[in-house]
């Protein structure tokens, strides 16, 4: 009887470790299908439009003169993202060490979980708070014709991403040990000097990976800035000029394109090359966070 | 401790991104096949117990739920439709995924192929027309252009309202994107003067927005903006440009005299379809569903 008892018991727990190894790997075979796929579709684009004239190209101009460029569309995602991070590092960064060092417990406890929540507004909720509001005060501010900028992107972007930038890196500067901070202090240093010069340091892979991921979110994003970068395809180097992103491309142009078609499987193509954008990014912080780990 | 929850942060953005990715891949497969749908129920009439799926053009689906719901009201059954653009809608066709396909531009030969080889015999069926009314934000005083003005100001050959008599102010120029039919039909139409400059694209300046609202939203709440919507878009407070000499309305699409009008259409898979199918292409054609064409916006088939 006590036999039958553990070998029911092994059956189970044999049961439930397979059980819990299938719901691991489906994750990592979606993410695998979802790169075939990707590639599948891109397959016809590769083989017949020539790689570097892809890549180097100057005009998107996909169903009127077949040129598919895509620096027109690179350059735009690159200067909405970078104006993103130039707006979200400093904000993000400064509020987390207020809250994680300075803020009394109870104003940090109010306030990292309200900042949280600015993570679940959607981004549809931000792109019409970019149409109503931030796009009529930029043109105002800088006298231009329309507000539909590369700018409002980066802004209401770099908002996006603040919850993420702000709440890792915080988690980040409260995993370092409070013994640090009391040698610090003990050894004559001031507040500012301590969190300067101890703290950052030692939280700042943490750092790197929470703007890493915030980055991932910022180019990744489509609702937002299809609906306020204006979707200009053209090479532009200035914030106050109408862009187009990547994302925003396949958004836009997929409904139309006749399926199967050079049109569509470009779109693909640079769905594809948007995705190793991301990967590389989310392997980068992954590095990073695991250097937190090892430490 | 501390760190514990770190790292559990750490991994709950992980899986979130992942997340995001997968439901973002799932959309983008899912673009085809629209997103509007509506579905009605009677009891009781001729049809009832039968379906209709229908998909297609975004500039169709209003009217063509208006159709649906009229249809089903008066000969019961159940009517699907669904948007997807005219692209998806004649994708679908070829898929066998609907019965008929909405499209606000004529079916391409790349598709009509395709269509050939899954052993199809399309069919076409011109079901209203619509006119491209230009507009203007209120402060231009510009009011009549020509087909060949709009070609230049939409290249971006002319860049100020001074060159077309109007004040000393830089042209913004609104559009739609590729994947609208109202889009690429001002671009064969307008920008390629009827295909006959066909090398000619949207200025890479143009702001491209996804809505007729979008564009109206834009023209109201700047200067000097010029765009073009839908005759069913128009408002009383927006200001139209002449073209050509003449006005958009509904009068100067139906006789003929406004240059920028097309045909929208429903695509068929084959002469013969379902019962239920051919008693809607009738309803749409007759009278009565003419009528609803024009309450919205468009233009009857009647005498053109």
């Amino acid at each position: 009887m006590g036999k039958f008892k553990s070998k029911a018991r092994n059956v189970k727990s044999f049961l439930i470790s397979r059980f819990i190894f299938l719901n691991g790997i489906i994750s990592i075979i979606i993410l695998a299908l979802i790169l075939a796929f990707l590639i599948a579709n891109s397959i016809r684009f590769f083989s017949s439009y020539p790689f570097l004239e892809f890549l180097t190209g100057q005009k998107w101009s996909p169903t009127v003169l077949g040129e598919f460029g895509f620096l027109p569309l690179l350059t735009g995602s690159l200067l909405v993202t970078f104006g993103a991070i130039v707006i979200a590092v400093p904000l993000g960064i400064g509020s987390a060490i207020y809250i994680g060092e300075l803020a009394p417990k109870a104003v940090r406890e109010v306030l990292k979980p309200i900042i949280e929540i600015l993570a679940t507004i959607p981004s549809v909720v931000i792109g019409f708070i970019g149409i109503k509001l931030l796009a009529p005060l930029i043109k105002d501010i800088f006298n231009i014709g329309i507000g539909l900028t590369a700018l409002t992107g980066s802004i209401m972007l770099a908002f996006m991403s603040l919850p993420t930038i702000i709440s890792i890196s915080e988690d980040a500067i409260n995993a370092v040990p409070t013994r640090y901070r009391h040698a610090s202090i003990a050894l004559g240093a001031t507040k500012w000097e301590t969190t300067h010069k101890t703290v950052i340091p030692t939280a700042s892979s943490g750092m790197v990976a929470a703007v890493m991921l915030g980055l991932g979110r910022i180019v990744g994003e489509t609702m937002t800035v299809l609906m306020i970068t204006g979707n200009s395809p053209r090479i532009v180097f200035s914030w106050l000029q109408p862009v187009r992103t990547i994302t925003a491309t396949i958004a836009a142009e997929m409904g139309e394109t006749v399926q199967g078609g050079m049109h569509y499987s470009s779109l693909f193509a640079i769905g594809l090359i948007l995705f190793i954008i991301t990967f590389l990014i989310n392997f980068v912080s992954n590095r990073f966070i695991n250097r937190i780990r090892e430490s | 401790m501390r760190k514990a929850t770190f790292k559990n942060k750490i991994w709950m953005f992980f899986s979130l991104s992942v997340m995001i990715l997968f439901l973002g891949s799932i959309l983008l497969s899912g673009c085809g096949s629209g997103s509007d749908e509506e579905i009605l129920n009677n009891s009781n009439l001729t049809y009832d117990g039968q379906e209709l799926v229908i998909s297609g053009s975004t500039t169709l689906l209003q009217v063509s739920e208006a159709w649906a719901s009229a249809f089903m009201e008066e000969f019961g059954g159940t009517i699907i439709v669904n948007g997807g653009g005219s692209g998806g809608g004649i994708a679908d066709l070829i898929n066998g995924i609907n019965e008929l396909a909405n499209a606000s531009r004529q079916i391409r030969d790349e598709e009509y192929k395709a269509a050939e080889d899954a052993g199809l015999d399309i069919q076409e069926y011109t079901v209203l027309y619509d006119g491209i009314a230009v507009i203007v934000s209120s402060n231009v005083s510009v009011e009549d252009l020509t087909v060949e003005q709009l070609s230049k100001i939409y290249t971006g050959e002319i860049t100020s309202w001074e060159e077309l008599g109007g004040d000393d102010a830089g042209i913004v120029i609104v559009a739609r994107d590729s994947s609208s039919g109202t889009g690429e039909y001002f671009l064969e139409e307008v920008i390629q003067i009827g295909k006959t400059l066909d090398r000619n694209d949207y200025s890479e300046k143009a702001l491209r927005l996804q809505s007729n609202a979008d564009i109206v939203n834009q023209i109201k709440n700047n200067d000097n903006v010029i765009g073009y919507i839908g005759l069913g878009y128009l408002e009383e407070s927006l200001k139209t440009v002449k073209v050509e000499g003449v006005e958009p309305s509904i009068e100067t699409v139906k006789d003929g005299t406004y240059p920028i009008s097309r045909g929208l259409y429903i695509y068929a898979p084959g002469k013969e379809l379902t019962k239920i199918g051919q008693e809607y292409m009738d309803f749409v054609l007759s009278p009565e569903g003419q009528e609803i064409g024009l309450e919205e916006g468009f233009v009857p088939l009647g005498d053109q």
